[in-house]
């Protein structure tokens, strides 16, 4: 049935038709909805699950880390510094290979203090074994949460499903909000293949010495490896039952581009305005919009990639003494492989500063107008 | 342990480290220095009550949904639990670990509940299975004498209570008026410990009508005559017409005399018996000023007791002592007073109240109340008893000097307050059967450690706000004696119960059950209680630092004793 919701509340959503059955949560601006949301649902036994409240997100993980190793279905969602007090257990739920989904809703780090939305604290997370999933509306968030369960408990590896903080989380649009009774065909019970039980106790997650730590560590990055043709499976599938499908990664007008903008989260739909105005002129400026982040789809980028002279990578994040992410990913990937392509990096709407089609355009130009990059960032927006 | 664990390949590496066979032959328990255990601590309620109640018991039976099962504690420690959830001083409030973290409980209101609920369910005390042979007099039926009769008569013996009055009851009949303790309620706690087995023989004064020499047949005798020789201060005057004493004006009136006052009536003294003359006179459609030689904080009445005389419009007038009563053809119509000074601290430890030369005033007056004091009588005690300080000589027993004759209440404690004579009665009847018995071991202190609000872990209890008691409005007081304080309905009495912190007394609430990171604690159903898998707890302490109401305590491990 068709809602009017919020990004936050298409979140919980999700979580309430996954059927997920623990949710340990610390509410923190703007992912606070989610958790009220979901309390609701609790309350109201509209979703028979243990809500867990607890003193910090730390422990919110950890408590994610221990029901999900009992075997339950286990969400939790967060934001920036939150996100970047569960680092330690982030890296404890991948390893112990424990299938949680989480929901972060992206906002900047601090100092100095501020709420508003970039990139930079998922990013941040991103060697800790973690899947990721950037959305671009509060449908595709949604949907995103229900998938993510199918991915991550195939590959059992944790997935984070991010949202631009604001842009969508507090922000309504009309969803398409599926029947729960679907959602059970297509996601069925979790049956963990090895779960904590007191009745039958086994040590978990205990030592592995220096003769197998590494090929356990290998394991992990084939499950990311393998995560990349389950996430693309599962995408199609949700197509067929629900008639919607996303991709890892979308091209738009990306044939015989000149300039071609890579975007991720809510500046896609700007993206793909401003694009159209270009083709609409004649000219030949296409859009990649990059979902998921880890696994990396490399090879699937490349292709891509290839094809095109110019990129204008837009990253809402920057790694303090290198680049934008996405623009080091992207230049990784075409090492050896796309020697008639120049990477452009842009640093864009940190701190919630908009990104609107006048800020792409100005991109666009920038690359158009240049044969190569004068360096690795060039700053959009910013005051002379 | 038996199955080594090869890896030659890739392939056979886990995704996860998880060991093949169960874990419990690791006894993890053998790391742990600290070593938590279930403890019983006092609650200070517990310890303020005069007669140790169970109160985190009772109260946590009744928030569970059970109040035959709080009831059956209840009545185990506290005979007339009625009764005391009308009268008591409740010090048991005053020292709950609550009050220092919102409001206190409201024990006594929920005591009255507990009480009245049995009454109304029509419940019996159990009777003992093995009778014994001998049987015990008590002389006096008031607090004390029932207590003590309620308790011997549970222990087996046979009970007679001899009252001098022509009811049972004492000064819970003769001295607290009908609106605090409404009739009914007093014989139907008395009918209850007469289906005990006591009997009742009233009408009959000791030392009159009989004496020692008449109770041969008893094993042992236990009096308790209460106080009731009034004190009676020398003013010129006292002998006109319209000078009442306090406990004779309550005992015509609770006798069920209708007494004229007058229009104006004026009431000294600062004690119970004062303001409960005070309150009548006001029922009885007089204007009633109380006139006290102290402040208001000295005033030995209970508190709540002295508010609502405020409120039904009785005046008060600090500082001040009578001097001289004046009359005309024989009847009071004014009383001087001198104001006083707070002196030098007499034997109370309070400071005697010293007259203020020239400051005399007059205050016109039908009828003036002398309610300074009550004594114990001792003009009919048998020869040879010893007394001392106004009152019967007894020792930590409740003995006196003559062999198999024991003394408790008002005539041998002084106390006053209902509940600690119902306290004396039991620890007398405890006494007596000890004594019976032949035993000679004194009664061993409770030294369990009293728990105060900082070992209380708050975060388990949300501040609630104390439940209300009803009260009659004024207006529906004046002319009568119904009863002024309601009861609570059975859902705010579980409300408030639920209040309880239960300091130190462990209510299966299963914190340190879903605390424990190590499973080490099961509960066992047969015997309701929780078992501490010592061979698998590491001591980490959280079950006992998480414990709501410190029922767990943390004690170093001693490995080598």
């Amino acid at each position: 049935m068709e809602r009017v919701i919020s990004g936050n509340e298409a979140v919980a959503y999700g979580a309430m038709l996954s059927r997920v059955q623990v949710i340990p949560a610390y509410p923190i601006s703007p992912q606070t909805t989610i958790v009220e949301t979901l309390s609701d649902f609790c309350a109201s036994g509209l979703l028979k699950a243990d809500f867990v409240k607890v003193e910090s997100e730390h422990s919110a993980m950890a408590c994610c880390v221990g029901a999900a190793s009992a075997g339950a279905r286990t969400f939790t969602a967060t934001s920036a510094q939150g996100l970047a007090l569960m680092h330690e257990v982030l890296h404890w739920a991948a390893g112990a290979r424990l299938p949680i989904v989480m929901a972060n809703v992206n906002r900047a780090m601090s100092a100095p203090w501020t709420m508003w939305c970039d990139q930079g604290d998922s990013l941040a997370q991103r060697d800790t074994g973690w899947m990721q999933f950037y959305c671009e509306d509060n449908q595709e968030v949604l949907d995103t949460i229900i998938m993510a369960y199918r991915i991550s408990e195939k590959v059992l590896l944790p997935s984070m499903v991010c949202l631009d903080g604001f842009i969508l989380s507090h922000t309504y649009e009309q969803v398409e909000v599926p029947d729960i009774h679907e959602v059970d065909r297509y996601l069925p019970a979790f049956v963990p293949k090895f779960k904590l039980d007191t009745a039958d106790p086994h040590s978990f997650s205990a030592a592995f010495l220096p003769d197998i730590y590494m090929e356990q560590r290998m394991k992990v990055q084939q499950a990311m490896e393998e995560a990349k043709s389950v996430a693309t499976a599962v995408d199609q599938e949700f197509g067929q039952a629900f008639g919607r499908s996303y991709g890892m990664m979308e091209e738009y007008s990306v044939e015989d581009a000149d300039v071609l903008l890579v975007t991720t989260g809510t500046v896609t739909g700007t993206a793909r305005v401003v694009v159209d105005e270009y083709r609409k002129k004649g000219e030949k400026v296409g859009l990649l919009k990059m979902k998921m982040f880890r696994p990396f789809p490399t090879e699937d980028v490349r292709r891509v990639l290839q094809q095109v002279r110019k990129v204008a990578v837009v990253d809402r994040n920057i790694s303090f003494g290198a680049t934008g992410i996405f623009a080091q990913e992207i230049r990784s990937v075409l090492q050896h492989h796309g020697e008639g392509t120049s990477v452009f990096g842009f640093i864009a709407g940190l701190g919630g500063r908009d990104v609107t089609p006048a800020v792409l355009k100005e991109i666009v130009e920038y690359a158009k107008g240049k044969e190569a990059p004068e360096g690795d960032i060039a700053w959009i927006g910013v005051k002379p | 342990m038996e199955q080594k664990i090869v890896i030659k390949n890739l392939k056979d590496v886990p995704i996860l480290s998880m060991s093949l066979q169960s874990t419990v032959w690791n006894q993890t328990g053998n790391w742990r220095y600290l070593r938590p255990s279930y403890v019983t601590l006092r609650a200070p309620c517990s310890k303020a009550c005069p007669i140790e109640q169970d109160i985190s018991f009772y109260l946590t039976s009744l928030a569970d949904g059970k109040p035959e099962a709080a009831w059956q504690k209840m009545v185990e420690a506290n005979p007339l639990p009625s009764i005391c959830g009308r009268v008591c001083h409740h010090p048991c409030e005053a020292d709950c670990n609550r009050r220092d973290y919102d409001e206190s409980l409201a024990i006594n209101v929920l005591e009255r509940f507990l009480g009245d609920w049995g009454m109304k369910e029509g419940k019996l005390n159990g009777l003992p299975g093995d009778k014994r042979d001998e049987k015990v007099a008590i002389i006096g039926s008031g607090p004390a004498g029932l207590s003590c009769a309620y308790f011997l008569a549970r222990r087996g013996y046979g009970v007679k209570i001899f009252e001098a009055m022509n009811d049972p009851g004492g000064m819970l009949r003769y001295g607290i008026p009908a609106y605090r303790l409404p009739r009914k309620i007093l014989n139907a706690e008395i009918a209850r410990i007469e289906s005990c087995g006591v009997e009742f023989e009233t009408g009959k004064r000791f030392g009159k009508d009989f004496g020692l020499p008449d109770l041969k047949a008893y094993a042992a005798v236990f009096l308790a005559t209460g106080a009731h020789a009034e004190q009676k201060p020398k003013i010129p005057g006292d002998d006109l017409k319209g000078v009442w004493h306090g406990l004779a004006f309550l005992k015509e009136i609770n006798a069920g005399r209708r007494l004229s006052v007058g229009k104006k009536v004026i009431v000294v003294g600062g004690g119970n018996t004062a303001i409960d003359s005070a309150r009548v006179a006001r029922r009885l459609g007089s204007k009633v000023t109380v006139l006290y030689r102290r402040a208001k904080e000295d005033m030995p009445a209970i508190p709540g007791e002295v508010e609502e005389a405020g409120k039904e419009g009785v005046e008060f007038v600090f500082n001040a002592v009578p001097v001289k009563i004046s009359g005309k053809s024989g009847k009071v119509q004014a009383v001087e007073f001198v104001r006083t000074k707070p002196g030098k601290p007499d034997g109370s430890g309070r400071r005697a109240p010293v007259p203020i030369k020239g400051s005399n005033f007059s205050l016109k007056a039908d009828s003036l109340i002398l309610a300074v004091g009550e004594r114990a009588d001792l003009s009919f005690l048998p020869e040879g008893m010893k007394t001392g300080k106004g009152l019967i000589a007894i020792d930590s027993w409740g003995r006196t000097n003559l062999s198999g004759i024991f003394a408790g209440g008002d005539v041998a404690t002084g106390e006053g307050y209902v509940s600690q004579a119902i306290a004396s009665g039991k620890k007398t009847a405890w006494a007596i059967d000890r004594f019976l018995r032949g035993e000679r071991t004194d009664p061993r202190e409770n030294s369990a450690e009293v728990v105060r609000l900082e070992k209380i872990n708050l975060d388990y209890f949300p501040p609630a706000a104390r439940a209300k008691v009803p009260a009659l409005p004024v207006k529906a007081r004046a002319g009568g004696f119904k009863e002024v304080h309601g009861g609570l309905s059975s859902l705010k009495a579980r409300q408030e119960a639920e209040r309880c912190f239960s300091c130190g007394n462990c209510i299966r609430c299963n914190v340190c059950l879903m605390v424990c990171p190590d499973v080490a604690i099961s509960f066992n159903e047969n015997n309701n209680e929780y078992l501490i898998d010592y061979d698998h707890c590491k001591g980490c302490g959280i079950c006992s630092v998480e414990c709501p109401r410190s029922a767990m305590t943390l004690e170093e491990e001693r490995w080598n004793e």
